[in-house]
């Protein structure tokens, strides 16, 4: 199993003000790119950064392309993923992401994992007139000519439901042929067979427990195996989940850090995409973090089972409590929410990141990867995480991973379309 | 992993079963028809299998937004609404998957 990081740059408002200090972003970016550079320098195999737009607190990074190109700069062999590229035509033209993903290729030497998806906050489509009930179609349509872009000369053209465009040869072409592994954003199950089904790898947002990700990850490959539709020109058989992540010399130190990164996270990823569909997000009219710290922890857990329909206090309103927890939300989104919320599988210290972390290599998982710049968690708090996660906990799932490497070569046995794949 | 043979009912068996037939020859939108009127048939006879409710934390409540609804409420029995006539590979499987593991889990108490 390789690990890997992920960046929303999360951004929460000064309690007691209305709008950032001048210095926050700019901050923010320079923090983030500083833990990039040392998790290259440790070890680390991939970072991955979204594309959202208009989520403010939860997510500044809109333009991961240029954040990327940033890190490709002061890193070495970390691989840049984008997780993912919005390809519904009206958020990015395919020609733009074919030239944007094909230039971090090259000047990045190659490390780039190119992960598409469609979005689905009232606030991005809004903002850029998505129609909700078309997006999939447009990222399916968008993402297939953005790879026959990179990998043909000339790129044809099409007049398509979505993209017209004529005859070009759309350059520079990407430095790995015939392009970069393909990814896309898994936050159900269903999605995740769509990606075995399509050739991509999967980027699973559903902070899956280890029995899920062994299910999933044995449903995925065999659908490689026996149903596959490449999208692209070599398909990238791969299976990742996220996790919030800290790391610290005991359990409760690792839990306290943590406690204003995961909680957070989730409360701004549940506004956006549930309570702003019902009432809509104020541009520039909202302070999260406050309304966030304003309401105790318990309560943020009894809301929680209250939108999930569970039974008022089945979790004693503890967030610390792992995952599996005998009574979750049925439905995979909110289960996602509430997940997040919680303790989940990489928040400890480097003994219960091992033991935790092995559950998901025994699934043969091919990727976890750790949310730790969130919420409020400290700088300073995450470069030390990375270090001693680094050094404790790491080394020898890096030892064990030519063993998972020979049992994924036994998966994709008999499998006749070109690979390209980092794991 | 489910599959379309662990399907006990007949029809929909039949439905899930042509659902998969129809991707694999390419005609993405006979799929999404085979699929959302397999998930209609067994909302009448499993009208509990996904309650109503964005509040509820049940699967009905995110069917795959893919302009194409399976509804209930304000008909008298479950209805199939498209929003669009034409759908692309993505939105079939989508659809297809959602309709095998939803059957799969709610037939058993049909």
């Amino acid at each position: 199993m390789k690990f890997g990081l992920f960046y929303e740059l999360q951004l929460p408002k000064p309690y007691d003000k209305e709008t950032w200090d001048p210095e926050d972003e700019h901050r923010i970016f320079k923090e983030a790119l500083e833990q990039i550079a040392f998790a290259d320098s440790l070890g680390f195999d991939y970072v991955f950064e979204v594309e959202h737009h208009f989520l403010e607190e939860y997510s500044h990074s809109s333009a991961p392309e240029v954040f990327l190109a940033a890190a490709s700069q002061r890193t070495k062999n970390i691989r840049l993923g984008h997780g993912v590229v919005l390809t519904p035509p009206r958020y990015n033209h395919p020609a733009r992401v074919a030239e944007r993903v094909a230039s971090l290729d090259l000047v990045s030497d190659g490390r780039v994992e190119f992960g598409s998806g469609e979005s689905s906050s009232d606030m991005e489509l809004g903002g850029f007139g998505v129609d909700r009930t078309a997006k999939k179609a447009m990222w399916e349509e968008g993402l297939r000519e953005v790879v026959k872009m990179m990998a043909c000369e000339p790129y044809p053209g099409i007049a398509g439901d979505y993209v017209q465009m004529p005859v070009r040869n759309v350059i520079p072409k990407p430095y790995q042929k015939p392009h970069p592994p393909l990814w896309v954003a898994s936050s159900r199950r269903e999605t995740v067979m769509v990606a075995a089904r399509l050739g991509l790898g999967s980027l699973g947002f559903a902070f899956e427990t280890p029995d899920e990700a062994e299910e999933r990850v044995a449903a995925y490959y065999k659908l490689v195996r026996e149903e596959c539709f490449p999208i692209g020109q070599a398909i990238n058989p791969a299976v990742a989940i996220v996790s919030t992540f800290m790391c610290a010399e005991d359990d409760n130190e690792a839990l306290m850090k943590a406690w204003l990164g995961g909680p957070f996270f989730a409360y701004s990823l549940n506004y956006y995409y549930v309570d702003a569909a019902q009432t809509p997000h104020p541009p520039a009219g909202k302070n999260l973090w406050r309304d966030f710290l304003s309401i105790p922890p318990e309560e943020h857990m009894r809301r929680m089972e209250l939108r999930a329909g569970i039974p008022l206090g089945a979790s004693a309103g503890d967030p610390k409590q792992g995952l599996g927890a005998e009574v979750e939300p049925k439905s995979e989104t909110t289960r996602a929410l509430w997940r997040a919320a919680r303790r989940g599988a990489t928040i400890g210290s480097p003994e219960f990141l091992r033991q935790s972390l092995k559950r998901y290599e025994d699934a043969h998982l091919d990727l976890m990867i750790l949310v730790a710049q969130c919420g409020m968690v400290k700088h300073e708090d995450i470069m030390s995480a990375l270090e001693l996660f680094a050094k404790e906990v790491m080394p020898e799932f890096k030892d064990r991973h030519p063993q998972h490497q020979q049992w994924r070569k036994q998966q994709l046995q008999g499998v006749e379309y070109p690979i390209n794949s980092s794991i | 992993m489910s599959k379309p043979s662990d399907i006990k009912n007949p029809q929909l068996r039949a439905l899930v079963t042509a659902a998969h037939d129809a991707v694999r020859r390419g005609d993405y939108t006979a799929s999404v028809k085979h699929s959302t009127e397999a998930v209609r048939q067994l909302l009448m006879v499993r009208p509990d299998v996904f309650s109503a409710g964005p509040r509820a934390g049940t699967r009905y409540v995110f069917q795959p937004l893919v302009g194409v609804r399976v509804v209930t409420e304000g008909y008298a029995e479950p209805v199939v609404i498209f929003d669009r006539e034409k759908f692309g590979i993505a939105e079939a499987l989508t659809w297809y998957e959602y309709a095998l593991e939803n059957i799969v889990i709610g037939e058993p108490q049909a």
